[in-house]
Parts: structure tokens; C-alpha cells; sequence
């Protein structure tokens, strides 16, 4: 299974220098980018790959194949996994994917979202899904870039 | 008219062009938005998508400025693109200089051809003052 070194909640996914200090400081040499909707929009793939560092190894899949990827494929990459809710990690996880770690970046005031802090903003329902993950065991925290302190998420509900 | 778009995280673009009107004067048709800490990146894209089927009404087509290569306000004009009537082009690295040679020759150019020549104003703007002294 690949080495995951940091999983991250960013609905902004790849975006200049936040995505490359978060790579220069786990030393990340892939992205995995999991989402069902943005892995079958072509148009949106190609946005990504396109902002992406290019000394960084890019793909973008749906949570089926980025389950297999990241339980099966075997090197000695060290893989930052980028998400845009909560709720795709919980599918990672559900298909056996080890995650403990969640990192809490970004989630914008949308609809239905109330402000959790600064510039996260989350529903009723990604909160339970928060619960339930970390009922499951994972560690979920906020913070935003690598200078900020990291804080638990559960201090913030 | 070709219309003027700035996409700046922040404020950057309002200020910029506030110092713009300083020189300049004429703001017509050249217009900021913003992409604020908490903003939803779909919310803003939408609204890119509409400052630039409203600039471009005219059919001259629209010059877009981001602040930089890659980030949100990028990628938001990028999935923009999917969804405007109007043509655009868009340029990173927004500068002064690149701003004010947009506002002042815009009347002269296509759209094609104005782009081109704020990306060369932009690169050919960055000297350094004791460099150029020694060259006289």
C-alpha cells in the first residue's frame, strides 16, 4: 500500500503555493486527488493537472479507484491525498484505506453550511460525518497552511 | 471597448485599480472582483463567468488579469471558460505596468493582440535602478 502522508479537506483542491508548501513540507512527491464528481469531468481534470506543481506526480480518481490505488499499488512515493469533504474520506476509509490522520484546510460558506472557523464552513451532515470518523479513529484537525497551528476539530464544534 | 477584469485573491485587484485611476483617470468597463478567506470557489467561478459576459457584451471581447499562475482566481477563470458567451483571454502575473498598458491602448488593439503586448509590457518592466544608471 502507498505511504499517505498527509490527507487533506481543501474544496479548492489544487491551488498555487497552498498545495506546494504542504508538498515541500512533507516531502510529497504525488497527489492523489479523490473526488466522484471532478475524477469524470474532463474539462476539470485538465484545470488541475494544469495548476499542479510539475515536479509533483498527479492523478485524479473517484473513490472506487483511488481505493484500489492507494491499498495496492506498492513504491516508495510518499502520497499527499487531497479531498473536497469529508464524506470521501469516509468512502476511502469504508474500502479500507488507512487514514488516521485528517487535515483540515478549507470548506467555503456554501448553502446549507454554517461557519466553523475562518474559512471552513461545514453542514449538519459533514459534522456527523466528522463524528463518525472520529468514532472510527481518525484524528481530524484544522489547520490551514504548515505555520499555522494544528487544532482539534472537536475544540471547534 | 475591450473590457478590463481583475481576479485577485482579496482586495488586491480594487486597490490596484484605485492607484490605476491615480494615473490613468478613465475606469470605464475595467472592473475587480475579489476572491475573499471563505469563499466558495464555484460561487466564484459563477461570478467570474457573469463580470465577463457583462464586460464583453460589446463583442470586443474581454482581457482578463489573474494575480497568480495556478491559484484559485486561475482556476476559477479556467472553469469559467466553460461557461461564457464572451471571448477572453487571460493573462497571470498581474503588474501595474501590465494594468496601465491595458487601460491606456486598449482602444487600439484586438483582443489577441493587446494581451500579447501587456505579457511583453510585463516582463520588459522589471529593471533595477542602479543597473539602469550605469547604462547612461
Amino acid at each position: 500500500m502507498l505511504n499517505i502522508v498527509l490527507t487533506r479537506i481543501d474544496d479548492r483542491l489544487i491551488h498555487g503555493q497552498v498545495v506546494t508548501a504542504w508538498a515541500k513540507i512533507t516531502k510529497a512527491t504525488r497527489i492523489i486527488v479523490v473526488d466522484d464528481e471532478v475524477a469524470v469531468d474532463d474539462f476539470m481534470v485538465k484545470i488541475l493537472t494544469m495548476a499542479a506543481p510539475n515536479t509533483i506526480k498527479i492523478g485524479i480518481h473517484t473513490a472506487a479507484d483511488a481505493s484500489d490505488i492507494l491499498k495496492n499499488e506498492e513504491s516508495d512515493e510518499r502520497v499527499i491525498v487531497l479531498v473536497k469533504t469529508p464524506v470521501t474520506v469516509e468512502k476511502l476509509v469504508a474500502n479500507g484505506v488507512q487514514i488516521k490522520e485528517l487535515n483540515l484546510g478549507g470548506m467555503g460558506a456554501i448553502q446549507g453550511r454554517k461557519q466553523l472557523y475562518r474559512n471552513i464552513s461545514i453542514s449538519p451532515e459533514e459534522k456527523d460525518c466528522f463524528k463518525r470518523l472520529i468514532d472510527q479513529g481518525v484524528h481530524v484537525f484544522v489547520q490551514i497552511v504548515p505555520d499555522a497551528s494544528a487544532t482539534d476539530i472537536e475544540k471547534l464544534f | 471597448m475591450i473590457g478590463i477584469l481583475l481576479l485577485t485573491h482579496e482586495d488586491f485587484g480594487k486597490a490596484m485599480l484605485k492607484s490605476a485611476e491615480l494615473i490613468v483617470g478613465d475606469l470605464e468597463g475595467a472592473v475587480s472582483v475579489g476572491l475573499h478567506r471563505g469563499d466558495d470557489i464555484m460561487a466564484f467561478s459563477d461570478r467570474v463567468a457573469q463580470a465577463i459576459d457583462t464586460l464583453g457584451r460589446e463583442k470586443d471581447g474581454v482581457l482578463v488579469f489573474v494575480d497568480l499562475f495556478g491559484a484559485s482566481p486561475y482556476n476559477a477563470a479556467a472553469m469559467a471558460s466553460q461557461n461564457t458567451k464572451a471571448k477572453f483571454r487571460c493573462i497571470t502575473g498581474l503588474s501595474f505596468p501590465m494594468l496601465l498598458e491595458a487601460l491606456t491602448m486598449r482602444d487600439g488593439f484586438s483582443l489577441d493582440e493587446l494581451a500579447l503586448d501587456c505579457m511583453k509590457i510585463g516582463r520588459e518592466s522589471v529593471k533595477e535602478l542602479f543597473q539602469e544608471l550605469e547604462k547612461v
